[in-house]
């Protein structure tokens, strides 16, 4: 499998899930869950056909987390549906999945196998895969506050503040696992668990950030539109951890995770 | 100002003037020295930082300064202080603790720098004291809160406290005799044990091939070069309008003067290198144009130059430097306690001997395959049991945050 075949799992995929996005609108949960699931099957049997001939999990390049990311959002989408019944988060999560399938396709960004030996332990996958699904809760988390803050003509209602909640605690715990599993990791791999290299250090920044939100939501009746606004900020800093770092003068050689580049 | 209850507005001058206090520290006493911090004075602190937080707790409803800490418009507004803070730590280029800062006001140097310090102590104080009310008063449905609250508490403790009585050295051990003399920031120590290197293997990925300018060295395209991967699944490939075929593999080789070429020859030792016999042939879409261009290459070794193939006169055909997939050192280690053990480290897989960590770090990369001494960092970290509790308190708590995400009325 090469990326020279994405597009003949991307394009059925997408498809699948949009029509899992009509039929959630439409009120229809059975061929919702039916379409989504199908799509997701379509997507991760390329993201394993990868695996396979790359003979290593596709979790090294920016190319590749993206394939995650754009598995992952559906996928939380649909388990947010299945809680809470959104109508409209699988077409939001189809969007954003379009949205990184297309970057693949048009800058594939094509690797080689060789993986450096400091990433071959099994604590990769889950370390990635794990951040992964946490970015897709709290960007959903981030367009939701968008909306509330800039579109939104109406007063915010409770209902509408309890959607960023229950999006902000699953992504912040993902976002805990994600950075514990690369503690527990880091142990094995480069003596210590915590070394304040500059992504573990906007990883924490981040979930300081996600704390605060949290926190002040525990007064449920004041600061909204500030809490709202933490989010934004927030998901700011989850970009720097994410990528923000690679371009970043006060990181260059000084982070030992700046492979991904490219 | 401080009428009934205190609100986000006293949190945020309270965390000012924790900042305020900090840098009146930082300029008096100067920047916070860990290595002071050794056991037993960690210890003490420990000890000291457990019976205030109790002492809090208990006239929580008494002081009211004391019961405000126990409130969420205390803990957002450190929250925040400390977000910010580790923000300029992401924002500046940090130098190792055993240096001074590089700024005037010691951002440089974070973890030494008082106001950050004061903030997570505060931070970890207000932590403490609701883990302390969530003991007192506990309720099911604060479960996950709770474990978050105890793991995060224990943890950052812990690792903050056990930081001056972690040692971490490295120690270059060779084939030739044990080795107990490894070096740290401040120089040399010798280290209750010894270790001799019997026998180091790299396993290595398959060789690449690819196209540079003559001229200028570079690769073809510049950023992202184009490779052919010589698997054992490779038939042929193509680089630009070459297709690359290769007609002998010698994994193990060593080059062979004759009257006007240079061939190789299979060679088992020290210094040997990979060479390929490699057609290039110029095509025209399917079709071959002229002749193709045969020759060896290598991407050399310590002891033999690297070979190319020209293909003209702009283009050569080289094999990369071949990268690394697996390094290992079989090593013996000798202990005080006449202990004699023989181990394997590698990468991810460090070996744990008398307290010490034995972690895979570098090889002599001049050498590289051939390398006859390897390079191990060392640790020791006597708090490292109670950090991992704290951990994996943290881990459930998370886990179970995510079960029942769902917001009650």
């Amino acid at each position: 499998m090469t990326w020279n075949s994405f597009i003949y799992f991307a394009l059925p995929a997408l498809l699948l899930w949009l029509g899992g996005a009509w039929t959630a609108w439409k009120k229809r949960p059975i061929p919702t869950y039916l379409f989504t699931v199908a799509g997701l099957l379509v997507y991760f049997a390329f993201i394993l056909g990868m695996w396979f001939s790359l003979e290593r999990p596709p979790l090294r390049t920016m190319g590749e987390t993206r394939l995650w990311y754009a598995f992952f959002l559906p996928t939380a989408g649909l388990i947010i549906y299945s809680r809470w019944r959104y109508p409209w988060i699988l077409a939001f999560s189809t969007l954003l999945a379009g949205v990184f399938t297309t970057i693949n396709l048009v800058n594939p960004e094509i690797h080689n196998k060789t993986l450096m030996p400091a990433l071959q332990s099994p604590w990769f996958a889950p370390h990635v895969i794990v951040y992964m699904f946490a970015y897709a809760m709290l960007g959903a988390a981030a367009l939701m506050a968008a909306y509330l803050l800039w579109f939104k003509k109406s007063e915010i209602i409770e209902h509408e503040l309890d959607i960023c909640d229950n999006l902000v605690h699953v992504g912040w715990a993902f976002m805990t696992v994600g950075i514990l599993f690369g503690a527990l990791w880091a142990k094995e791999a480069w003596g210590h668990y915590w070394a304040w290299d500059p992504k573990e250090t906007w990883a924490a920044a981040t979930w300081f950030a996600y704390l605060a939100y949290i926190h002040v939501r525990l007064r449920a009746d004041r600061y909204r539109r500030a809490a709202l606004w933490g989010l934004i900020v927030s998901f700011v800093l989850l970009q720097m951890c994410w990528w923000g770092i690679n371009y970043l003068p006060s990181a260059q050689g000084a982070s030992v995770h700046t492979y991904n580049m490219g | 100002m401080f009428n009934k209850f205190w609100k986000m507005k006293e949190g945020f001058a309270f965390g000012a003037g924790l900042i305020v206090v900090g840098l009146a520290l930082q300029f008096s006493v100067g920047p916070i020295h860990w290595s002071d911090f050794a056991f037993p004075l960690n210890g003490i602190f420990l000890f000291l930082f457990l019976c205030s937080l109790g002492l809090v707790y208990v006239l929580r409803h008494k002081v009211r300064f004391f019961g405000f800490f126990h409130r969420v418009e205390a803990a957002v507004p450190i929250l925040l202080y400390a977000a910010a803070l580790t923000v300029a730590m992401g924002l500046t280029r940090q130098v190792p603790a055993h240096e001074r800062a590089v700024d005037p006001i010691g951002l440089t140097q974070m973890l030494s720098f008082w106001p950050f310090v004061l903030v997570y102590l505060t931070l970890a104080a207000i932590v403490g004291l609701i883990v302390l009310r969530q003991a007192f008063h506990f309720r099911w449905r604060e479960l996950p809160s709770m474990l978050c609250h105890v793991g995060l508490f224990v943890a950052i403790v812990s690792a903050t406290l056990g930081s001056a009585d972690m040692e971490r050295v490295k120690l270059k051990a060779t084939t030739d005799m044990p080795e107990w003399r490894a070096t740290h920031e401040q120089g040399f120590v010798e280290l209750p044990l010894a270790i001799q290197l019997k026998k180091f293997t790299i396993d290595e990925y398959p060789p690449k091939l690819l196209l540079v300018n003559n001229k200028t060295g570079k690769t073809i395209p510049e950023k992202n070069p184009e490779v052919v991967l010589i698997d054992k699944h490779f038939k042929e490939g193509r680089l630009m309008h070459w297709r690359i075929r290769v007609r002998e593999n010698l994994p193990l080789s060593a080059p062979v003067v004759t009257k006007d070429t240079i061939k190789y020859v299979g060679w088992g030792t020290s210094g040997a290198v990979t060479a390929l016999l490699v057609e290039a042939q110029p095509m025209d879409g399917d079709k071959e144009v002229g002749k193709p261009i045969v020759g060896w290459v290598t991407c050399g070794s310590y002891m033999f130059p690297f070979q190319e193939l020209k293909l003209n006169n702009q283009l050569s055909l080289v094999m990369a430097r071949r990268e690394p997939e697996r390094y290992a050192s079989q090593i013996e280690v000798f202990t005080k306690s006449q202990e004699h053990i023989v181990a394997t480290v590698e990468v991810n897989k460090p070996v744990k001997v008398d307290g010490w960590m034995i972690y895979q770090l570098s090889y002599d990369e001049s050498m590289g395959r051939w390398s006859e001494s390897s390079t191990f960092e060392l640790v020791k970290d006597p708090w490292l049991p109670a950090v991992y509790v704290g951990v994996y308190l943290l881990l459930a708590g998370a886990i179970l945050i995510f079960i029942v995400a769902q917001k009650r009325r």
